[in-house]
């Protein structure tokens, strides 16, 4: 029996050395499992030269080879070679100082899954050689249409092979040239001479579609032999090319084309001598949207203004002057002449059951591989834009993906499974359209992009019916006005009613389909419009009337970045300082360790380029201030009296408490620990936030009046009850300081430490025993920081990670300087068992594991693969794979509501726990947050103790991001343009970080800080006041 | 009349064919330049028996100027991201030398029609 393919494996004496048996039994077992042991046979061979790489396998005919492969491989190789066919890249050998090894164009996934049909000729012949085409069977379909079939057996064929519309609507093409001959007929037996036309819709007008330019450019014999062929069937007299004008290369092919056909008989008199005539016109449509409907488009052709009228009659009755006429799309016109070559049957075989054959797809917008592919109907959403588009660019998330154009909707990331065909899509609320994919990430804002459609069709509406022509403006001025922050809740039923309101009254597709980016932007992203319209808040960062600048939208705490950047830029220092300290009470630390959302959207950072280094900027005002001695003027108002306690110093406590403070309250905040400051003295390494600094900024916060009671312990040493009587407010900050657990038996074995105790004793300068060979379980940055810290203390460490690193929710920056350090990590890896012996943790079994669907978050969901779990020795293990509060004796008489991750509920937008006079914040409330997250809900808390105390109602009001105040842009000189590039943060040597704690990361000199600054695109001056 | 689409064979054949990638994504992106560089340097060394031919886009439009080297019964390799200069690197490495400069291809084969 003969073998697919053939695994050939070293056996000579070093790969048996090297587990090459083992190699060979495991495969052979793993085959089959696999049941795949007859297709593929593995043969015993040989030294074969690589060995000292061994073991090796080579496979053939394929001629691809592994090496250094281990059993725990073997199962994944298998799957993903010998089932799936993609060689495992990964594993194979490469030549020294080779990186790339060039893959077979059939194994790389933008080109593997594509199947080409419409597309054959694409990339392989000379458009403009008719010679070519006909080399490559051109001329052949219609050679044979001409000289074996019936007009009326050809109809017959298309009808079979279920062909539809690859226009957008999706109509059997069959049916439609049925009706069309059947007109073309009757009319023909009153008058012999009658007319009938033969159209091919080249009006590609979709934004983001581009596959019927392609098509002509490509391949425009593939539509003159189609035409012709359909002309023959239907009794076509004369054909129209109606092509925009905006498609010079492709209107110049066509021309030429048409020019060869003539002159090889191919058109015109008598083609091929068989009697039938037929011949083109290319007429060049200006470019009118309205005109890809058909009935505007035979107006168009006659001279008249296109606007469309009304069906029936459909054109195949009474089209172009009356008489009947059919209208296809470039791309449907592009499969007839296969579907003649190769029969209904073998067209049926691909795709769908209701849509057989491929579709175009023109994949653009945010994608690694834009361009243009073909590809069977029914292949998902997830397969078009992760294997075929290479996923998003910039390790951006993918948000959705928008179909069918200015008529179509926006596919949301929980249905990328979708299988894409003509009634599916319909069924999401979207249409299949031309063909037009436009990929969104997450820097897409949904309204703005439901705005840019609605721009698009309102100035394209042909304005003879006032739903459309009038709808389409009311449509664009409410999302422009949700996009300006001056939305009503109101806005969105009345988006909603004016859609429908179109979709029935208008008379063509234009009309009708026009509301559908609003009614599916509203369907699957209505959040994202209440966060317009309510909280004044584009999460993606685009609409400016909102968000003034990216960076400042996205700060928890509303810092005026462009106005201190331009101030650092002008050399102004200490006023750019009193700006941060403005809405920032420690700025010291975040410039040291905040996680910096406003860099991911700095646009200077857009499309892979280096964003502003924001954090770095506000330390060097930070340490500026510091050095300098700068006075911070902290004038609390005079004591009003009333008091408040506080418990916890972690951020969100000591934000909450200096507000009040300076609002003239006296604040009395109680920390369980011996130290001041929570997770920043705690949890954060003192290599990334030395002791002084956070000393400094704490004795700032005393300033306000805020007294810190440490080694205080509430439901310890003060009881809740006594504190909610003797205060006026309390409010809630302790945290989350509970690790949590991993869920694997001998978790409990002496020898397991989570990582917040780990890092907590190394910060109370307590003794702690870890052993040498230590292994921390997660990919957060306390995963990052443990393993540091464990590195720091001279041990061996390695962080096991159940995804990859681009999936690591850790700082990249901090990764990096980690394995700077020598730590290794090590991916796909969960553990599953922590094993003891004597009493002791000795090993730790785990499991390899590969990335699978994707989870709500849109991240790939890491799965187990089978038969991979291994042992290693290990004597610390450290899970570091989240925390959660530890509120058991805050929850006092039962009052707090504890949510199922047992943090406190709070009423999100006042932090009032319904509790009397009790508020609570930061990672009590939202679990393991940022720092930045918790000083901005100490100070909105602060804000809301206010009123509460005051007797006010609690609510709050949300205004659109303005800068403070105008700091002028400063002038850069040509040369100072011309040498533009990123300062770099000074860091210590590695060889200086070993067994001390030391801060790693310096900060910018002088120099360094103004030039960096100089970088910035100062945003916040492109709105004006008035806007 | 399969002949114009390969390389011929036998005495007088050509050594290899170029085609350019000339659609509007192409073009867009500079193919005209990787043409007129090929076809100055082809004229030049007077290479009589290397073939350049346009042909539209390939499909990888965000990868344009795209070409692709055939050589004499060897599958085809495309190249992407060319300039007028690497166009010429390819030229003097791959079709004159017999080497593929892995760095700017993509890929070797023929796609799948049908």
């Amino acid at each position: 029996m003969a073998h697919r393919c053939h695994v050939i494996i070293c056996t000579c004496t070093n790969c048996i050395s090297n587990g090459a048996l083992k190699i060979k039994n495991a495969l052979e077992a793993e085959l089959a499992k696999r049941e795949l042991e007859d297709d593929i046979r593995v043969v015993q061979t040989g030294a074969s030269g690589l060995c000292v790489n061994g073991p090796v396998l080579m496979v053939q005919p394929d001629g691809i080879f592994y090496q250094r492969l281990t059993e725990e491989h073997i199962p994944n190789l298998v799957e993903e070679h010998f089932l799936k066919g993609r060689p495992v890249k990964s594993l194979m050998y490469m030549p020294a100082g080779e990186d790339t090894p060039i893959p077979k164009l059939r194994d790389i996934p933008f080109f593997k899954d594509q199947r080409l049909i419409a597309l054959r000729n694409r990339g392989l012949i000379d458009p403009d050689s008719i010679d070519e085409y006909i080399a490559n069977d051109g001329y052949k379909a219609l050679a044979k249409v001409l000289g074996d079939m019936k007009p009326e057996a050809v109809v017959e064929e298309i009808e079979k092979s279920g062909l539809r519309g690859r226009g957008g609507a999706g109509f059997p093409t069959g049916r439609k040239w049925g009706f069309c001959r059947n007109y073309a007929m009757k009319q023909r037996q009153e008058n012999p001479d009658s007319a009938c036309y033969i159209i091919c819709n080249a009006d590609e007008g979709d934004p983001g579609a581009f596959m019927d330019r392609s098509i002509l450019e490509a391949d425009p014999h593939s539509i003159i032999e189609a035409m012709a062929i359909g002309a023959y069937a239907m009794g076509g007299t004369h054909g129209y090319i109606y092509v925009r004008i905006e498609y010079p290369l492709a209107i110049r092919r066509i021309h030429k084309a048409i020019e060869d056909a003539r002159q090889y008989g191919l058109l015109g008199d008598d083609i091929l001598g068989s009697g039938f005539s037929f011949d083109l016109t290319v007429f060049e449509g200006a470019g009118a949207f309205v005109c890809g409907e058909e009935t505007s488009l035979i107006h168009s052709i006659e001279g008249m203004t296109p606007e469309p009228t009304q069906k029936p009659p459909f054109p195949a009755e009474s089209g172009l002057w009356k008489s009947p006429t059919n209208i296809n799309n470039v791309e449907t016109w592009a499969n007839i002449a296969m579907i003649i070559n190769w029969g209904a049957d073998w067209f049926r075989e691909i795709g769908t059951e209701t849509s057989p054959g491929t579709k175009v797809f023109s994949l653009a917008g945010n994608i690694n591989n834009a361009g243009l592919v073909e590809v069977p109907m029914g292949i998902t959403l997830r397969e078009m834009v992760y294997d075929i588009g290479g996923g998003i660019p910039y390790g951006k998330k993918l948000k959705g993906v928008q179909t069918g154009g200015p008529s179509g909707g926006v596919i949301p990331v929980s249905l990328l499974d979708l299988p894409i065909d003509y009634e599916r899509l319909k069924e999401t609320g979207t249409i299949m359209g031309s063909g037009g994919m436009i990929v969104l990430d997450e820097d897409t804002c949904i309204v703005d992009l439901a705005k840019y459609f609605l721009k698009f069709t309102s100035d394209e509406s042909c304005g003879k019916c006032s739903s459309c022509r009038e709808g389409a403006a009311a449509l664009y001025e409410i999302l422009e006005k949700i996009c300006s922050g001056k939305g009503e809740m109101s806005d969105l039923e009345l988006l909603e009613e004016i859609s429908y309101a179109v979709k029935d009254a208008s008379m063509c597709g234009l009309g009708q389909t026009l509301p559908n980016p609003v009614l599916s932007s509203l369907q699957y992203f209505r959040d994202e419009y209440i966060e317009h319209i309510k909280y004044k808040r584009c999460p993606a960062g685009v609409c400016k009337k909102i968000i003034s600048s990216a960076c400042q939208h996205a700060c928890p705490l509303d810092q005026d970045v462009p106005c201190y950047i331009g101030l650092i830029a002008q050399k102004k220092y200490e006023e750019a300082i009193k700006v941060v300290r403005q809405k920032n009470p420690l700025p010291g630390i975040c410039g040291r360790v905040c996680t910096h959302p406003c860099e991911s959207k700095c646009k200077a950072g857009a499309g892979g380029s280096r964003a502003i280094n924001i954090k770095a900027l506000k330390r060097f005002l930070a340490d500026y201030e510091m050095q300098k001695g700068i006075v911070v003027d902290i004038s609390p108002k005079p004591a009003n009296g009333k008091k408040v306690a506080v418990i916890g110093s972690g951020p969100a406590g000591l934000s909450c408490g200096y507000y009040l403070g300076l609002e003239g309250y006296e604040v009395v905040i109680f920390e369980s620990l011996p130290v001041a400051g929570g997770m920043l003295a705690v949890g954060i390494p003192r290599y990334r936030l030395p002791r002084e600094i956070l000393d400094y900024e704490i004795e700032i916060i005393k300033k306000a009046g805020v007294e810190i009671r440490t080694n205080t312990k509430v439901g310890k040493d003060v009881q809740f009850e006594e504190i909610q009587t003797d205060y006026d407010a309390v409010f809630v900050a302790a945290g989350a300081h509970a690790g949590l657990k991993l869920g694997i038996p001998g978790e409990d074995t002496p020898g397991v430490m989570d990582a917040v105790e780990f890092l907590r004793k190394v910060g109370l300068g307590e003794d702690v025993e870890i052993g040498s060979k230590v292994v921390v379980i997660g990919g957060g940055n306390a995963a990052i920081d443990a393993a540091r810290t464990a590195k720091r203390l001279g041990k061996d460490v390695k962080i096991c990670y159940r995804r990859t690193r681009g999936q690591m929710p850790a700082i990249p920056e901090e990764v990096e300087e980690a394995i700077h350090e020598g730590v290794e990590i090590e991916y796909l890896v969960a553990p599953v068992k922590a094993v003891a012996a004597g009493g002791k943790l000795a090993a730790v079994e785990f499991q390899r594991m590969e990335l699978g669907d994707f989870d709500k978050s849109g991240r790939p969901r890491p799965v187990p693969i089978e038969g991979s779990r291994f042992t290693t020795e290990v004597d610390t293990l450290i899970p570091a794979i989240s925390q959660a509060p530890d509120i058991s004796s805050l929850v006092g008489d039962g009052k707090l509501a504890i949510t199922k991750w047992n943090t406190i509920g709070v009423d999100t937008e006042t932090f009032y726990t319904g509790v009397e006079g009790v508020f609570a914040g930061g990672d009590v409330v939202t679990g393991p947050d940022t720092i930045t997250t918790a000083l901005a809900h100490g100070k909105i808390a602060a804000s809301m103790i206010d009123k509460y105390i005051k007797g006010e109602q609690l609510t709050r009001e949300y205004s659109v991001t303005r800068p403070v105040r105008r700091v002028e842009a400063v002038e850069l000189t040509e040369e100072e343009i011309e040498t533009m590039t990123e300062a770099e943060i000074p860091v210590i040597g590695v060889e200086k970080r070993e067994l001390n704690f030391d801060e790693v990361e310096l900060a910018f000199e002088e120099d360094a800080a103004v030039k960096e600054a100089k970088r910035c695109y100062r945003c916040d001056l492109e709105v004006e006041e008035s806007d | 009349m399969k002949k114009t689409l390969h390389i011929r064979e036998g005495e007088g054949a050509a050594r290899a064919k170029i085609v350019v990638h000339m659609g509007t994504c192409g073009i867009a992106a500079g193919a005209r330049a990787v043409m007129a560089a090929l076809v100055q340097e082809v004229e030049k060394r007077d290479l009589q028996d290397v073939l350049v031919n346009i042909s539209s886009c390939a499909g990888l439009c965000s990868r344009e100027p795209m070409m692709t080297v055939e050589m004499a019964e060897k599958p085809p390799v495309k190249y992407v991201d060319m300039t007028a200069e690497k166009a010429v690197e390819v030229l003097e490495k791959h079709v004159l030398a017999g080497e593929i400069v892995k760095e700017y291809a993509l890929t070797t084969g023929n796609e799948r029609v049908m």
